[in-house]
C-alpha cells in the first residue's frame, strides 16, 4: 500500500527523487519525469547526497576586457 | 498543464479556492548521461546503504540532519505537527508596489486558476490589483515548506510567485566591493557610458526578439550527427581589448548604425495597449559571430 499523500488528492506529482544542483538546476531520477518542479516532488536531495557534489567551478572563459 | 496543487487564496475574509500549474518549462536540448563506452543510458536507482537493495518509493522516509550532523528521521505524523497554518491557503498578508520587490527574491512561477465557485472573487483581486499596480505578498505552505510569496498579475492571470528566504539569497563578497568607496567613475566616461544605455533602451522587454541560438546549433549538431554529415562552425571573430572609452565610443556608433538600418531599432516609449497588440514581432536578435552551424551533407 502506498504511503504517497499525494495519490489520493487529485494532483500531478512524480514518485521520482528531484536532485538539486548547486546552479539551481534539477534532475528527477525517474526518467519519465517530463516536469521538474518541486512541488511536484515529495523528495528533494542536494547533488551532494546523491554524487558527492557534481557543481564545479568553472574558470573565467578567456576573454578580452576593456580597461 | 496539470494541477499540481490545490487550494484557497485567503485574502481578507474571501476565500477562493484555486489550483496551482508550473508556469515555465525547460526548453533545453534533452539530454542523458550515457555510458560512453556501451552507449546505454545511466539511469538512478534509489539503493539502501547498508543492505544494497533498491528501496521503493512507498519505503521511502524522510531523514533531517541536525546541528550536530546526527540524521533524524521524521514521519509524516511528525510533520503534521509542525504550525503550518497556512498549509491549503495562500493567506495574503500584504500588498506592495511591483517594483519593491527585488528580482533576486523571486523564485518558481505557478499559474494560479479558480476553481468555477472562485471565478468572480479571483478577477476582482486580479483587477484590483492591476489597477493599483501592486502585487499581493502571502504566506503559504508548500511540500512542507512554509515560503513568501506573490500574486501578481500577468496578462489575465494570477501568477503565484513564490520567492526565497532571505538567508537564501547569498550575500555578494568580491574584493572589488570594498574599493567602492574611494573610486568614482570619471565623469566623461560615465557620460559615454549613460549614452550607450540610452541608445539601447527600450520601455518594456520583448523576450521574442531574442533566440536561444546555442540550442539552435546543438539540435542542427545533433540532427548532422545522426544523419551522419560534418558540421562546420564559422571561427568566431577575434576580441580586440580596446581602452574604455574607445569601446563605448565603438558601442554608441555601432548601436546608432543598427537603428538607422531598421536593424535593431529600438522604440523609446511604450506603446498602448493595443499598438502593442497590433504591433508586428521584430525579428529575432542573433549576437555577432553566433552563425548557426552549416551541414555539409
Amino acid at each position: 500500500m502506498s504511503r504517497c499523500s499525494d495519490c489520493g488528492l487529485d494532483v500531478d506529482h512524480c514518485h521520482g527523487t528531484l536532485v538539486a544542483h548547486e546552479d539551481r538546476t534539477v534532475d528527477c531520477t525517474d526518467a519519465a519525469c517530463e516536469v521538474p518542479d518541486l512541488l511536484r516532488h515529495a523528495f528533494i536531495v542536494d547533488c551532494v547526497a546523491v554524487l558527492g557534489g557534481c557543481c564545479l567551478v568553472e574558470e573565467p572563459a578567456d576573454f578580452a576586457v576593456a580597461s | 498543464m496539470r494541477t499540481v496543487w490545490r487550494g484557497t487564496i485567503s485574502f481578507g475574509l474571501v476565500t477562493i479556492p484555486v489550483r496551482l500549474y508550473v508556469a515555465t518549462e525547460s526548453k533545453n536540448v534533452p539530454s542523458h548521461q550515457i555510458h560512453v563506452s556501451d552507449g546505454g543510458r545511466v539511469q538512478y536507482k534509489r539503493v539502501c546503504s547498508i543492505d544494497g537493495a533498491e528501496v521503493p518509493y512507498e519505503e521511502i522516509g524522510r531523514g533531517y540532519e541536525s546541528a550536530t550532523g546526527e540524521i533524524v528521521m521524521l514521519s509524516d505524523v511528525d510533520l503534521a505537527m509542525l504550525p503550518a497554518k497556512t498549509s491549503r491557503s495562500i493567506e495574503v498578508v500584504s500588498f506592495l508596489p511591483i517594483p519593491a520587490v527585488d528580482p533576486i527574491y523571486l523564485d518558481r512561477s505557478y499559474y494560479v486558476e479558480p476553481e468555477p465557485q472562485g471565478a468572480k472573487a479571483y478577477r476582482l483581486l486580479r483587477d484590483a490589483l492591476r489597477k493599483q499596480g501592486r502585487v499581493a505578498v502571502a504566506k503559504v505552505t508548500l511540500r512542507d515548506r512554509e515560503i513568501v510569496a506573490v500574486l501578481r498579475v500577468h496578462d489575465d492571470v494570477l501568477i503565484l510567485a513564490t520567492m526565497l528566504w532571505p538567508d537564501e539569497v547569498r550575500e555578494p563578497r568580491f574584493p572589488f566591493l570594498a574599493d567602492n568607496d574611494e573610486w568614482s567613475s570619471p565623469s566623461q566616461e560615465l557620460a559615454m557610458a549613460e549614452a550607450l544605455i540610452d541608445s539601447l533602451s527600450d520601455e518594456q522587454l520583448d523576450p521574442g526578439r531574442y533566440r536561444d541560438v546555442h540550442r539552435e546549433t546543438l539540435s542542427a549538431l545533433i540532427d548532422a550527427k545522426a544523419t551522419g554529415s560534418t558540421v562546420t562552425q564559422d571561427a568566431r571573430p577575434g576580441a580586440a581589448s580596446p581602452d574604455l572609452l574607445s569601446a563605448l565610443r565603438a558601442s554608441i556608433d555601432a548601436a546608432k548604425q543598427r537603428r538607422s538600418t531598421g536593424n535593431g531599432g529600438r522604440r523609446r516609449t511604450a506603446p498602448s495597449a493595443s499598438a502593442a497588440k497590433k504591433k508586428q514581432k521584430k525579428p529575432a536578435e542573433t549576437p555577432p559571430g553566433a552563425d548557426a552551424p552549416k551541414k555539409r551533407g
